[in-house]
């Protein structure tokens, strides 16, 4: 190396060490490897998907300039897929906000930091009922803890929901009702196992890729697996199924009660996992998650209808093929992973469906082996770990606990050092009820005034939108402030815009679809004047805590957010240039801790999160002093908290350690095509783009690869209808209409009468047309069926 | 064989050839005349989509890598061979393939787009040509670097729209400035080979760069040898996963 060289990359060294200091905080005692040249690598879980990559992210002069497979992460062995290794270029769209904006005279203005959490902080003084904080599954775990803690030990309103509510939120109420704890019990390592694969509703090959190729490389090793697709519309997934199975929107019901109908019919169902582990319930009227109890007599007569034929008649799917399902779980000598993901989870009846496949595992015995489970995947980063750990929804408290239940609320006030009482026991409200809040005026009991959205895109997202989202727009006191790194719909209709730092550019932790929490530290600065979503929270905090708020002081009278330095000073955190004086991320991860015991979710030192590519929880201590994950839950051969039998469901509804298998009718969907509006609405997503597409729409080589939404239409339908290939067409609903290519024959192929379009596009905003009816339950919206008519654009 | 049916098949083949030639003078004449009528044909309205003709059909192939070919079945250079004798290679000819190579992947170790359509459904047909490599004319498809994956577009995204009739809204540009690739590796002494200055996680093909096909200027001089690690050796650390990466030894303070 010339001399000159070595000088200057000693000096890009020195430089990164210290920032990387920065990132850990003064108290970080050990310096990291010094780097021999420019360039530095430090791991992160991907910034997309929740399945949960471990990347290494390539740094130089500041700037994150590769990215690569982390060989050393289970989840992916080091691959990654399209959006993950390009996921260093997300950071780096030209339009990235760097300035607070407030509205004035109707155009966004830039301001100051110290007066825009003013502002925040006197709207919440003004009217404390009327705040709330509509969070995401992209927050990391400090962010979400923070901001809960802000609302339930805070404000005291219990309004936060997250954006996870329309994401998983039917996959939780079906764990709950079924085992009575959140998550699953199977992780990943069953892909590596399993003999079946069954795909309800799902497309892994686009949505979850690197999870879909451990599968298909299994295959190309010569392991003999069987895929079986049952979906609406053929996909990327179908084309590597042995058998495709395309039902009517809704009827997957009808496909889960067919197939125990066959287990029943031909004695095949596991007796022995059923006389041990389960009891059977029924729905109420209305539903409620523990439901009524009923005999397996009951039980079966109440199933006995729904024969093959039957099934047919009501899904489309032909009855040898339910009976071909029904014969695969009939053998204990095959291994079954079911994998799930929106298509049961954004469904009117959702809680219902997961119920159901859940029921299909426990009664066929293809449960807690590995290779054996029923496994719902997740569709943002943190949608486990920081909504569902945490607990960022109206009705939850960190930890499983909940807000209803006066010895899970005493919990949270001891762990909190809060004032007996502090915590409401009335859950706020839900996503769709909270938008709907904000969208209807005061004096009509539209209490929500105050909406502060995170690292989310509501504007795109929400289902409805004509009705749940710009109403709010047009009614005088209604402020909205938004959190984020681009010009989303959202932050175009805001009131007051915050720049936000994003992944690298902050210390952070995520938990993925298997219970794995993961930790990365900042490794770059985020742009201009933007600045971490978790100190945003706490700075407005402590801003409240000046004005007098009485909610932001604990039992001794400190601050909620209190930090000290190792020497026992408490720092000001909420200052942005002291922020990372300490490692704020260690020090509420390390209070978060104390939650995740009550439900044996227990989590290991933050500091164990720090050497490991993330680890399953519970993560439980060993003799030795390590720290020890969890694969398979429930299972006594690697559950530390399953003793007593082979498989124990320690938080069973019915507390005698057995799981819930259900029944629920088929029911009918909310709307359903008819003669004025003749056709199925599917909504998705692509394989190039994430969600709302705010980031990888930014990022060329995914941009290129599908620049636009479209509408997929059947060949047959488009010839009826008189459109050709590439036209523009009008997609309306009784809500809303978008215009939009159409792309027959493309990425997907739709059966006749059902039409798909993708959502990331923010020139074509399908959720206009979308549905906002829910779950009963988990208040999940239907983002994948109602009814539309298409007409070709003339002129 | 006797003369006299040798004859016979001679005749036979100039037949054959004759009637082919005619045949073949022919098409091209009636798809020049039918070319000249359909340019004097008003343009079909905007809201239907045209009728191809059989001249047209005949020009222009099919399929995704239908502008691959261009038809030119008149420069289809000879099998490439190992024992070929290697062109002389300059700095130029490697800042060119480097430059080439850029134009494709976002920074160095990034997954190629793909540079031509691809099926969009099905499990795309890549390996009918990367398998093993081909080359027609000056198009090279050149050999997967990675055998054992195969889930082509999960990692590869098309470089181009796919759908027809789109009007993507524009959208803002991306500064992010990708690490170059390494231009070459090191020696220890003038005659040693040099190391591999790349990273090889998951790929063990260097052919499918520097075999006969790869771009010039990263060729190998000697592509009779198959076994490069032999001689050259890993100069990047993340084929040793365990070596330079996260500080593993911090610990948090207690």
């Amino acid at each position: 190396m010339e001399r000159r060289d070595f000088l200057r990359s000693s000096a890009l060294g020195a430089a990164t060490v210290a920032a990387s200091r920065l990132a850990r905080g003064k108290d970080g005692v050990a310096t990291p490897e010094a780097p021999s040249d420019g360039l530095t690598w430090d791991k992160a879980p991907c910034r997309f998907c929740g399945t949960g990559c471990h990347v290494r992210v390539g740094v130089e002069k500041g700037k994150v300039v590769a990215i690569a497979g982390d060989q050393l992460a289970d989840v992916n062995k080091g691959l990654l897929c399209m959006k993950g290794y390009h996921v260093g270029l997300a950071l780096y769209g030209e339009d990235r906000l760097t300035r607070p904006l407030l509205r004035k005279n109707g155009k966004l203005e830039p301001i100051g930091w110290d007066e825009a959490v003013e502002i925040i902080a006197k709207r919440v003084m003004a009217n404390p009922k009327g705040f709330a904080v509509y969070g995401s599954g992209q927050w990391t775990i400090p962010e979400g803890y923070a901001a809960n803690k802000l609302i339930k030990a805070g404000i005291g309103n219990n309004q936060i929901d997250p954006n996870a509510r329309l994401c998983m939120a039917s996959a939780v109420t079906g764990f709950l009702s079924t085992y009575g704890v959140d998550e699953p019990a199977g992780c990943y390592d069953d892909l590596d196992a399993a003999q079946v694969i069954v795909l309800w509703g799902n497309n892994p090959a686009e949505m979850h890729p690197v999870l879909f190729s451990r599968i298909l490389d299994r295959r190309a090793r010569g392991d003999e697996i069987t895929i079986i697709d049952i979906n609406t519309r053929r996909t990327r997934s179908s084309a590597f199924a042995q058998h495709v199975l395309t039902f009517k929107p809704q009827t997957d019901l009808a496909i889960a009660l067919g197939i125990m109908n066959v287990l029943v019919q031909k004695g095949t169902w596991d007796k022995d996992f059923v006389a041990k582990y389960c009891n059977f319930r029924k729905r109420t009227d209305p539903p409620t998650l523990d439901g009524q109890a009923m005999t397996f007599e009951e039980w079966q007569k109440a199933i006995a209808e729904y024969t093959p034929e039957k099934v047919e008649q009501i899904s489309g799917v032909p009855a040898d093929k339910i009976r071909l399902l029904g014969e695969l779980f009939g053998r204990r000598d095959l291994r079954i992973t079911s994998l799930w993901c929106m298509g049961m989870n954004q469904h009117t009846r959702g809680t219902a469906i997961n119920d159901l496949v859940h029921g299909v595992h426990l009664l066929s015995g293809h449960f807690g082996k590995p290779g054996d489970a029923p496994t719902s995947l997740t569709g943002q980063p943190s949608a486990c770990g920081t909504v569902r750990e945490v607990g960022t929804l109206a009705h939850g408290l960190p930890g499983g606990l909940v807000v209803a239940n006066p010895a899970h609320r005493k919990e949270a006030e001891e762990v909190w050092n809060l004032p007996p009482g502090r915590i409401n026991e009335k859950p706020g409200l839900h996503t769709v009820a909270m938008w709907r809040s904000f969208c209807t005026p005061k004096e009509k009991g539209g209490e929500i005034d105050t909406l502060w959205v995170q690292v989310t895109n509501p504007g795109q997202s929400l289902p409805n939108t004509n009705e749940i989202f710009y109403p709010s727009r047009k009614i005088p006191g209604k402020f909205l402030i938004v959190s984020d790194v681009y010009p989303t719909e959202t932050v175009r209709h805001a009131d007051l815009v915050l720049p936000s730092a994003m992944w690298v550019e902050k210390n952070g932790m995520f938990g993925n679809s298997e219970r794995r929490t993961q930790q990365w530290f900042k490794m770059v600065d985020p742009p201009g004047e933007a600045r971490d979503d978790c100190w945003q929270l706490i700075a407005v905090a402590h801003k409240l805590l000046e004005l007098g708020h009485p909610g932001m002081k604990d039992n001794d009278g400190h601050f909620l957010f209190e930090t000290k330095d190792a020497q026992g000073k408490e720092v000001p955190i909420w200052e942005w240039k002291h922020y990372y004086d300490v490692n704020v991320d260690q020090r509420l991860f390390d209070e978060y801790r104390k939650f995740s015991r009550f439900k044996h979710k227990d989590l290991a030192p933050y500091a164990e999160y720090v050497k490991a590519r993330g680890l399953r929880w519970p993560v439980v201590q060993q003799k030795d002093g390590s720290w020890r994950e969890t694969r398979f839950r429930f299972a006594k051969f690697d559950d530390p908290y399953a003793t007593k039998a082979d498989i124990q469901f320690y938080h069973s509804v019915t507390k005698d350690d057995r799981a819930l298998v259900w029944f629920h009718p088929y029911d009918p969907p909310p709307e359903s095509p008819d003669g004025e509006y003749p056709f199925w609405l599917c909504t998705g997503r692509v394989i190039e783009h994430w969600h709302t597409g705010s980031m990888t729409m930014r990022v060329p080589q995914l941009r290129n690869s599908m620049p636009q939404a479209y509408v997929e239409l059947n060949r047959e339908d488009a010839k009826q209808l008189g459109i050709a290939d590439g036209e523009t067409v009008i997609v309306e609903s009784r809500r809303g209409s978008v215009e939009l290519p159409c792309w027959i024959d493309g990425r997907g192929k739709p059966p006749r009468g059902l039409v798909f379009v993708p959502f990331f596009d923010e020139s074509i905003l399908i959720n206009k047309v979308t549905l906002d009816a829910h779950d009963p339950l988990s208040k999940q919206p239907d983002y994948k069926k109602c009814a539309v008519r298409l007409r070709r654009k003339v002129g | 064989m006797t003369t006299e049916n040798a004859r016979g098949l001679w005749v036979g083949v100039a037949a054959i050839c004759a009637v082919a030639g005619i045949g073949f003078f022919t098409g091209i004449r009636g798809s020049a005349q039918e070319s000249a009528e359909a340019a004097q044909r008003p343009p079909a309205p905007s809201t239907t989509l045209s009728a191809r003709s059989y001249a047209d059909m005949r020009e222009q192939r099919f399929g995704p890598n239908a502008d691959m070919y261009q038809g030119a079945f008149a420069k289809l250079a000879p099998p490439v061979s190992a024992n070929d004798k290697v062109p002389p290679q300059t700095l130029a000819d490697k800042m060119a393939a480097l430059a080439a190579r850029a134009k494709r992947r976002a920074y160095d170790g990034a997954p190629p787009v793909v540079p031509h359509a691809i099926a969009q459904f099905d499990a795309p047909a890549c390996l009918t040509c990367h398998a093993s490599g081909a080359k027609i004319g000056d198009k090279i498809a050149p050999r997967i670097s990675h055998p054992p994956y195969t889930s082509c577009v999960q990692c590869h995204a098309a470089a181009s729209d796919p759908r027809p009739g789109g009007t993507p809204a524009k959208v803002a540009g991306n500064t992010f400035l990708g690490l170059p690739s390494p231009s070459a590796g090191t020696r220890g002494q003038p005659t040693a080979p040099p190391t591999i200055p790349h990273s090889t996680w998951m790929r063990d093909q260097c052919g499918s760069c520097h075999g006969p096909t790869g771009l010039m200027g990263m060729r190998t001089t000697h592509p009779w040898r198959q076994q490069c690690v032999q001689c050259h050796a890993a100069s990047i650390t993340d084929s040793h996963p365990t070596k330079k990466l996260a500080p593993l030894g911090w610990s948090a303070p207690q």
